[in-house]
């Protein structure tokens, strides 16, 4: 089963879909679960789920905002979608019955 | 060139390329981007070395080298002879073929298994090169002659880098070539033997089927 900042990786990469890579992953893991994670991090964990083919990069053209420099644009695979799909069922299954697995916050005090 | 320019030039050129854009568009300090290229540089060798090809070759480099040493050194002596009015015999022949196609294979061999951790090769190559030539008799040989295996060893690395297999004709011709050869050469010190082993490798990874390139590029 893929990891924690691996699944967030793969969920911020689909859900950005066509504008997904490097700097775009890591403000939608930092906007949605407020974790700041460092782009080396990002980078090394993106050439291990490419590695597992859970993830398919390819450089992109240069914009003027990032200096001229080309984008590793990404997209998960069906694979990857799997992958995530897993690891989201089995967070789902090993949280029923917590208390903290309620949708309103208020309730489960 | 910047501090940053400099360390990032140890990532390949598209994680370069692309890395240092996402940092230029997230706006960060200067120092703060070279942390950051530090630690994916960092984080990059540790994913290489948790591979077991990296830990072979590094554990090879310095008995190969030392053998190696020693193969140059007889081949210069019995050419030097041979000058000097010996007789004329078959072994100094081996020997020079056998020489560079252990080089080039080891080299080879080298390229192909550790293409980004290469970096630890010549590391270790100089330990044992430095202490054999500072013991090294100067007046009978230049000490230049302990290192005739140093160029084939560099095309052959270059090549496996390159190229990361052989074919399955010429490794095997090159394994047959080599032992053939081991063989034929009566005076062999039974040391050299484990030389042959990146020529084996080479037949062995030409005659197994293809596991894909990922995981064979580190």
């Amino acid at each position: 089963m893929i990891g924690e900042f691996e699944y967030l990786i793969l969920t911020a990469a689909a859900n950005l879909g066509e504008e997904a890579y490097g700097a775009a992953i890591l403000e939608e893991i930092r906007k949605t679960t407020g974790q700041r994670r460092s782009i080396g991090a990002l980078y090394t964990t993106m050439k291990r789920l490419e590695a597992k083919a859970l993830l398919k990069t390819w450089m992109g053209g240069a914009t003027q905002e990032r200096g001229g420099r080309a984008k590793r644009l990404v997209r998960v695979t069906p694979t990857g979608i799997r992958a995530a799909r897993e690891f989201y069922q089995a967070m789902m299954r090993v949280s029923r019955g917590a208390a903290w697995a309620v949708l309103d916050p208020e309730n489960a005090k | 060139m910047t501090p940053l320019n400099m360390v990032a030039l140890l990532l390949p050129a598209n994680d370069r390329e692309a890395m240092l854009g996402d940092l230029e568009e997230q706006k960060q300090p200067k120092w703060l981007r070279l942390f950051a290229v530090l630690g994916f540089v960092s984080r990059q060798q540790v994913e290489y070395w948790r591979d077991w090809r990296p830990w072979l070759v590094g554990g090879a480099v310095i008995p190969a080298t030392l053998h190696l040493l020693g193969a140059s050194f007889r081949l210069s002596m019995d050419f030097r002879d041979l000058l000097h009015g010996g007789s004329f015999g078959m072994a100094p022949l081996y020997q020079a073929v056998l020489m560079t196609a252990w080089a080039g294979t080891g080299g080879f061999v080298i390229g192909a298994l550790s293409p980004r951790t290469g970096w630890i090769s010549p590391l270790l190559f100089t330990f044992p090169c430095f202490s054999c030539l500072m013991e090294f008799p100067g007046p009978v040989l230049s000490s230049l002659c302990l290192l005739l295996f140093v160029p084939p060893g560099i095309v052959g690395a270059i090549f496996g880098r390159r190229w990361m297999h052989m074919g399955l004709a010429p490794s095997l011709a090159l394994m047959c070539a080599t032992f053939g050869l081991m063989l034929l050469w009566h005076g062999m010190p039974r040391g050299n033997w484990p030389l042959l082993l990146p020529a084996l490798y080479l037949a062995w990874d030409a005659l197994r089927p293809d596991e894909g390139e990922q995981g064979r590029h580190l």
